[in-house]
């Protein structure tokens, strides 16, 4: 091979690399600069459409950006568009935040100014917040303030949190009721009865409840059906062709702070103070939020009984848009029909 | 995640240990019939994750040429993964190479450089505490940029029909540091040619 053929080699090499996936084309992605974090912002889907549902990831310390590909999101950036929002320290984020930036009332501005800059930037447009898990959390400590809701045309609260302290309580009450269910029935009976054993000798809020979140993963409490497809993510293609990188895998430990806070959070109070269209979208088998939580969420809520919906996903735990992303897509899409 | 982590960390101890065990073994083999050339002159292509597409721009100087090399080498490059940031940067490297008679060599290296980073997205933003947007400047960060590689290759330097060249692939390991309170892993791959000067 001569000097020629291989600088030509490498130079097609090189162009290969340059041709963009759908990922690195696809909709507008830019960033939102706050307080020492840049914060990347995708809006991808119908570009017709005025309706923009801004996706608060859970957490604290996930990315929105695994849903980019999730078929129940796929199917509602058909119809409308979604926007996937990485917090601060959070995902792709960037940027070398304080740790004293890691609180809730900061992520609170945040989120504002991101429903600010959509206002700004698209022309005033319909927003829904769709928050999961601590999404949920700081979707309800935002919508706290009346001002705030007054910019969200709907709120969709998929296995959200409110009231860490009482779901530890159900949760570990869940991985229990399993280990006895499994114990009557044959099933791994030493490893269950290790784990009851471990409930005893470990009481809530008392130890580092790591081996719970273990025990919690055994018992289906994250995913109901392990094995379905649509819970998988396409990592290889993110990683080869989209704005992912390895900073997604990682957690932040300036996220330790804001973790602590969450734990002790109690926004039962607040939850009257919201009274804008609300959609609960839950798992029946959620063991991180079990379903008690949303039943007691739907209670609790200011909103108007006949502006706001409770559904419960029969074959779901904590994540139904991805166990059951057909029927979540709808009950979305229903929701937001209602309340255009 | 904790595990990923840990495992790359694993993975630059083992390297670096390689880089500083001892070469007598090794240097006892030199033969002194090699040509021995001193210098050279890299081009390669640089993948942040294999396919954001980049550049290094290198040149080496061995220590101890021969069948067995220490290296000492200045790289400049980039890169851009679009939707994430463009990054420059610059490092120092010391590696040790070891060649076989059929010009098949191995390699590894050691360094730290400067790493800038720019965003690249489709914008910037701020939003003022009135709510009002506005775009926002990409001076970029800086950031170390410890590295480490261990590559593969062919010499063609020393074959009857002699060309002072060197093809290398480098799967490369490098962290950006300070990065949301810890140091971000990259992975990339590196293909290219080393022009070699006597």
């Amino acid at each position: 091979m001569n000097l020629s053929k291989l600088l030509l080699f490498l130079l097609s090499f090189w162009l290969t690399s340059c041709f963009n996936g759908e990922l690195q084309t696809d909709g507008t992605y830019f960033f939102l600069r706050s307080a020492g974090a840049d914060m990347p912002v995708w809006v991808k889907g119908n570009t017709q459409s005025d309706v923009f549902i801004l996706f608060l990831h859970g957490g604290p310390g996930g990315t929105a950006h695994e849903y980019v590909k999730n078929p129940a999101f796929s199917r509602l950036e058909q119809r409308y568009r979604m926007v996937y929002w990485d917090q601060r320290a959070s995902g792709l984020s960037q940027g070398n935040p304080l740790p004293e930036s890691m609180t809730l009332s900061q992520f609170v501005t945040d989120l504002d100014k991101v429903v600010d800059l959509l206002r700004s930037k698209y022309n005033q447009p319909k927003i829904y917040l769709m928050g999961h898990s601590w999404g949920g959390a700081l979707g309800t400590a935002y919508l706290a303030d009346g001002r705030h809701q007054a910019k969200i045309r709907g709120w969709i609260n998929v296995d959200g949190s409110y009231y860490e302290r009482g779901a530890i309580l159900l949760s570990r009450q869940f991985v229990i009721d399993y280990a006895n269910r499994a114990i009557i029935e044959g099933r791994e009976v030493a490893f269950w009865q290790d784990a009851l054993n471990w409930y005893q000798a470990n009481p809530p809020y008392t130890t580092d409840q790591d081996h719970h979140y273990q025990l919690l993963d055994r018992a289906n409490g994250n995913v109901y059906r392990p094995q379905a497809d649509s819970t998988t993510v396409p990592y290889v293609q993110l990683a080869l062709r989209s704005p992912f990188s390895l900073a997604a895998l990682q957690s932040s430990p300036l996220l330790a702070g804001l973790r602590d806070e969450f734990i002790q959070l109690d926004l039962r109070p607040q939850l009257k103070t919201l009274e804008l269209p609300t959609l609960i979208l839950w798992g029946k088998y959620d063991g991180n939020e079990p379903v008690a939580q949303a039943e007691e969420l739907y209670r609790l809520l200011g909103t108007p009984v006949k502006d706001k919906y409770l559904t419960i996903f029969a074959e779901s735990a904590h994540s139904p848009m991805d166990e059951e992303p057909f029927q979540f897509a709808s009950e979305v899409i229903r929701f937001i029909n209602r309340y255009p | 995640m904790k595990t990923t982590l840990q495992i790359l960390k694993r993975t630059g101890l083992v390297c670096l240990l390689l880089i500083l065990s001892p070469y007598k073994t090794v240097m006892a083999q030199q033969t002194g019939a090699l040509p021995a050339y001193k210098t050279g002159v890299s081009v390669s292509y640089f993948g942040d994750l294999i396919t954001h597409p980049g550049a290094v721009v290198s040149v080496e100087q061995s220590i101890l040429p021969g069948r067995y090399q220490l290296v000492g080498s200045l790289n400049l490059g980039g890169y851009i993964h679009k939707r994430n940031h463009t990054a420059l940067f610059t490092n120092l490297q010391i590696g040790q190479r070891y060649r076989f008679r059929s010009g098949f060599y191995l390699e590894q290296f050691v360094g730290l450089g400067y790493f800038r980073s720019y965003l690249n997205g489709d914008g910037i933003y701020e939003v003022s505490s009135t709510g009002v947007a506005s775009q926002a400047a990409n001076p970029g960060r800086g950031y170390v940029m410890p590295i480490i590689n261990v590559g593969a290759g062919w010499d063609l330097s020393h074959r009857r029909n002699a060309i002072p060249l060197r093809l290398f692939v480098r799967p490369t390991l490098f962290w950006q540091a300070p990065f949301n309170g810890y140091s971000l892993p990259h992975l990339a791959l590196q293909v290219g040619a080393t022009k070699l000067i006597p």
